[in-house]
């Protein structure tokens, strides 16, 4: 008896999206009419870098396995990306050893996206055939070694990547609307993916391998086609960033910013897409007071110095608080629905009044 | 590659393989009895790293002392880690511990930029290890014989301690069994500490002898360290400390030849080779080498 398509299920994911889609476009809406630049900067990257944590949420929020790895698929679709749609000029210049198709091509931001994001299911499904087969528990650190590679690899190839050098000039044309519409996409792949048979399976590998099992899901496919789709996003995600981040090197895709993903998702709820948002959202106003922190700031005549590791370190206690008081993180299990049916009711009383 | 390079480097990488075993027997240890993987233990490394550097090289104190203050401060470090990570969440699951070791580790790694130097610093070695002996046709360094010599007795008393001491049997039986060891009288809490005291020292001697083969100390060398001992556990079965053992050697083997044997323009990604072998020994046996596969996935 395996579980199917189920109305119920998607209606209420869908209006968990509309909710969620709502509240995104209110905080994008607010930073436009502030108009101030870092601000639209911070903004940005927040949508984008929380693209990033909804597409981890989707592998280990549904299958409860803690992957260290899926930052190299952010890699992955960052650097394909990035190839793929570097002015030509700049990649005779920078990149001579390309292959000259390669070089001469450049695809626009929505190709290169979508690119990217199947170069990353394509690479998850070759690597991930191993990881799958294991117990949960191994499956998790096994990742762990798909980052090395995949680090190691970008890090060395140099003909491709320039090694630690890291690429530039990236056509930055991720403006916040872009940025707001890959998100909403990719959080309702999510809830979609959560509310559809193929979720559902995985949760139950989750919650109980066993039953799972007996009712004839075999756990190895439902593991690595979580594993593929969660990658797929992953890379889309990072394929966004490197249009927003213009030039960057192997060392953005390692273990601080897997660090910074798993945080996200433990603070927000693991276990729920919107909890994901929240998480990244909370993480992102924490990282940027403590950065000042960090840099060193002068209040009146008081000089603070410089903190290293502020920001790792208060994010790092973050996760224990969260641990600590509340292990299933801010959201639960629950996902974010606003009661908008509610709200018209209340409008019309109140307009007849 | 000639006979005696092969000899010569079989020696390197069973000295090498022992030390990753070293390692990978303190992760297996904690797992044995709290059933999570403390990604902190890596760290540890660091800690030894950086107590030997302050000593050694800052406070002038002689390098044997140094490595052992190193060794001790490793293993307290590692008891607080379970006293502030570990025991509050004790009725918390695989994930959430895991997760918790993790910030650990970032917090150890972060106060050490803090308190002590962000930067990579190098460490002056005495030059005894550098020394190469010359036995017959064969050029065998120092470190390496020094390395092999003291993971196998650290080994040999760890086998010993398990095998033949109360507190060793203890262990044991909380590994086998964690419910039915406390209701014969195992008490509970001190048995885990005990388990991170002993990953604790492993680590720190471990360590010391990771940071006399490298000969520099940086805030993040732990990742090193534990990726390391995670994929030295998995080779050979997590849950075994056999496998541990294993593990750790085959990974040494597969560092030293693969070093050796790869053409030079790819020697840059030995580290990706290494751990695409282990993905392959691990796609034809996902349990590891040393466990059998389980009638029931978990």
């Amino acid at each position: 008896m395996r579980p199917g398509w189920s109305r119920r299920r998607l209606a209420v994911a869908a209006r968990s999206w509309l909710s969620t889609s709502v509240l995104l476009v209110l905080v994008a809406a607010t930073a436009s009419i502030l108009a101030n630049k870092s601000i639209t900067n911070v903004v940005t990257s927040f949508l984008i870098y929380t693209s990033l944590v909804v597409g981890y949420q989707m592998f280990m929020g549904n299958s409860g396995i803690v992957s260290f790895g899926h930052v190299a698929f952010f890699g992955i679709g960052a650097y394909c990306a990035a190839l793929l749609n570097i002015p030509p000029e700049t990649k005779e210049l920078a990149l001579p050893a390309l292959p000259t198709f390669l070089q001469q091509t450049q695809t626009g931001a929505l190709p290169a996206i979508v690119i990217a994001a199947a170069l990353s299911a394509l690479v998850a499904l070759v690597i991930g055939f191993a990881p799958s087969r294991m117990q949960a528990e191994t499956m998790g650190i096994a990742t762990f070694a798909v980052l090395v590679i995949v680090y190691t690899v970008i890090h060395n190839w140099e003909e491709v990547t320039r090694g630690g050098l890291g690429i530039y000039d990236i056509p930055p044309v991720m403006t916040p609307v872009y940025a707001l519409l890959g998100l909403v996409i990719i959080t309702g792949v999510a809830l979609a993916y959560k509310a559809s048979p193929y979720g559902l399976r995985i949760q139950g590998a989750r919650d109980d391998p066993l039953a799972v099992e007996s009712l004839g899901v075999h756990l190895v496919p439902e593991r690595l086609f979580c594993f593929v789709v969660s990658a797929a996003v992953m890379g889309a995600g990072g394929a966004m960033w490197a249009h927003n981040a213009r030039a960057f090197g192997p060392a953005s895709f390692y273990f601080r910013d897997t660090f910074n993903i798993i945080a996200m998702m433990i603070v927000g709820g693991s276990a729920s897409v919107t909890g994901a948002i929240v998480g990244s959202a909370v993480v992102t106003v924490v990282s940027e007071l403590m950065r000042f922190a960090e840099n060193g700031i002068v209040i009146g005549m008081i000089e603070v110095p410089q903190i290293h590791g502020a920001v790792q370190l208060s994010v790092a206690l973050l996760i224990l608080a969260t641990l600590f008081l509340r292990p299933t993180g801010i959201m639960g299990t629950g996902e974010l629905i606003l009661p908008f049916s509610q709200w018209a009711r209340d409008f019309k009383k109140w307009i007849r009044r | 590659m000639t006979l005696e390079v092969f000899v010569q480097q079989l020696i390197n990488a069973i000295s090498l393989g022992s030390l990753y075993a070293l390692l990978a027997l303190g992760l297996a240890m904690v797992y044995g009895v709290l059933k999570v993987l403390n990604f902190a233990h890596g760290d540890l490394v660091a800690v030894t790293g950086y107590i030997m550097w302050l000593l050694w090289m800052k406070g002038g104190v002689s390098f044997p002392v140094a490595v052992v203050a190193g060794i001790l401060g490793a293993t307290l470090v590692s008891i607080l880690t379970e006293l502030i990570a570990f025991r509050p969440l004790r009725k918390a699951s695989y994930a959430v511990l895991l997760i918790s070791s993790f910030a650990v580790s970032v917090i150890i790694q972060n106060l050490v930029r803090l308190l002590i130097d962000p930067r990579p610093q190098g460490m002056k070695i005495p030059a005894v290890f550098d020394r190469v002996m010359i036995i017959g046709s064969f050029h065998i360094g120092f470190l390496a014989l020094f390395t092999l010599a003291t993971c196998l007795s650290a080994m040999g008393l760890l086998l010993y301690f398990l095998m033949r001491t109360r507190w060793g049997m203890a262990l044991r039986a909380a590994a086998a069994d964690f419910e039915v060891a406390r209701l014969v009288g195992v008490p509970a809490n001190s048995v885990i500490s005990l388990a991170f005291a002993v990953a604790g020292l492993l680590a720190g001697i471990g360590g010391a002898l990771w940071v006399i083969r490298s000969g520099g100390i940086a805030p993040t060398m732990g990742l090193y360290a534990i990726i390391t001992a995670f994929v030295s556990n998995i080779i050979g079965g997590l849950g075994s400390l056999v496998g541990a053992v294993v593990g750790g050697l085959v990974y040494g083997f597969l560092d030293i030849y693969l070093r050796a044997l790869l053409p030079a323009e790819i020697r840059a990604f030995v580290q990706a080779f290494i751990l695409i072998a282990v993905v392959i020994i691990l796609a034809i046996r996902p349990q590891g080498l040393m466990l059998k596969r389980r009638e029931v996935s978990k």
